[in-house]
């Protein structure tokens, strides 16, 4: 692996962050008077959440790269922060779902940011089976890389929507950083935080792991091509 | 311990878990296959 070295640093301080993130949810964050435990879905839920919202930031500049100067850095770029956003949204979806559940006694509404949500995991998810679609003997590896940084643009649309949604429509889902404050007590906050960054940390492990696997198959890819071409 | 608490954190970090060894042991085949392929095209030259 290229990163090697950075890699393994960077995921003990992931690791020991998120360690401190526990500490933070199960020691330091009182537990809410309505809810009770349940409430601490939240602080693993939103920095979830969070990321795999930032993934598609990712997918959406290196596609836009990727169109630009044909990179096949890029186009790998892309497809690791796409597998990781398909992964960190849908783990937002069954715990907001589990919260969902012991909150508001249903396993799924259709509410403005789950739907948007889950529209927008469909869509991702698709992207990665275009990207798997080559090794079938599907599109060339050129051309499906093109279809995908076009996709990996037009896709974006929905993030946005999911951001903004719970704020332009009629939601129940809670838009925390929309109101000051989101009731939420300072130590809350706090533990909203720390999570937020040691997930930051774990996101850019798996990213740079995810990164450094797809060049190796792409470079082992080119040596067989070589060898039998 | 609330149940529903467990089964969110039982979800979400046995899948990072899993994800993150999956990248690792797929990281470590495709080494040992350029090794490999890199070998070959040695021998080749």
């Amino acid at each position: 692996m290229p990163n090697k070295r950075i890699l393994a640093p960077l995921a003990l301080a992931a690791l020991a962050a998120l360690a401190v993130g526990q500490w933070f949810i199960w020691a330091y964050a009182p537990i809410e008077e309505t809810m009770g435990l349940v409430q601490k879905i939240f602080y693993i839920h939103m920095p979830l959440a969070w990321w795999a919202l930032v993934s598609f930031f990712v997918v959406f500049v290196a596609s836009i790269r990727h169109l630009m100067t044909r990179s096949a850095a890029s186009d790998i770029l892309a497809g690791a922060a796409a597998e990781l956003g398909v992964l960190l949204s849908g783990l937002a979806l069954v715990s907001g779902s589990i919260w969902g559940r012991a909150a508001w006694n249903v396993w799924w509404t259709w509410d403005p940011r789950l739907t948007t949500t889950l529209i927008m995991w469909f869509v991702y998810a698709g992207y990665l089976v275009l990207r798997g679609s080559s090794a079938g003997g599907g599109m060339g590896g050129e051309r499906r890389a093109m279809v995908c940084a076009v996709l990996g643009v037009v896709a974006f649309l929905d993030v946005p929507l999911v951001f903004y949604s719970a704020r332009i429509w009629r939601s129940v889902h809670p838009a925390v950083l929309a109101s000051q404050g989101g009731g939420l007590e300072p130590e809350m906050w706090h533990t909203v935080l720390v999570n937020l960054l040691a997930f930051g940390l774990l996101w850019l492990t798996l990213l740079l792991l995810r990164f450094g696997l797809g060049r190796a198959e792409e470079r082992a890819q080119a040596m067989l091509q070589g060898r039998e071409g | 311990m609330n149940g529903y608490l467990v089964a969110a954190n039982a979800a979400v970090w046995f899948a990072l878990a899993a994800y993150g060894t999956l990248l690792v042991l797929r990281g470590r085949a495709v080494e040992r296959r350029l090794k490999q392929l890199e070998m070959l095209r040695e021998r080749n030259d």
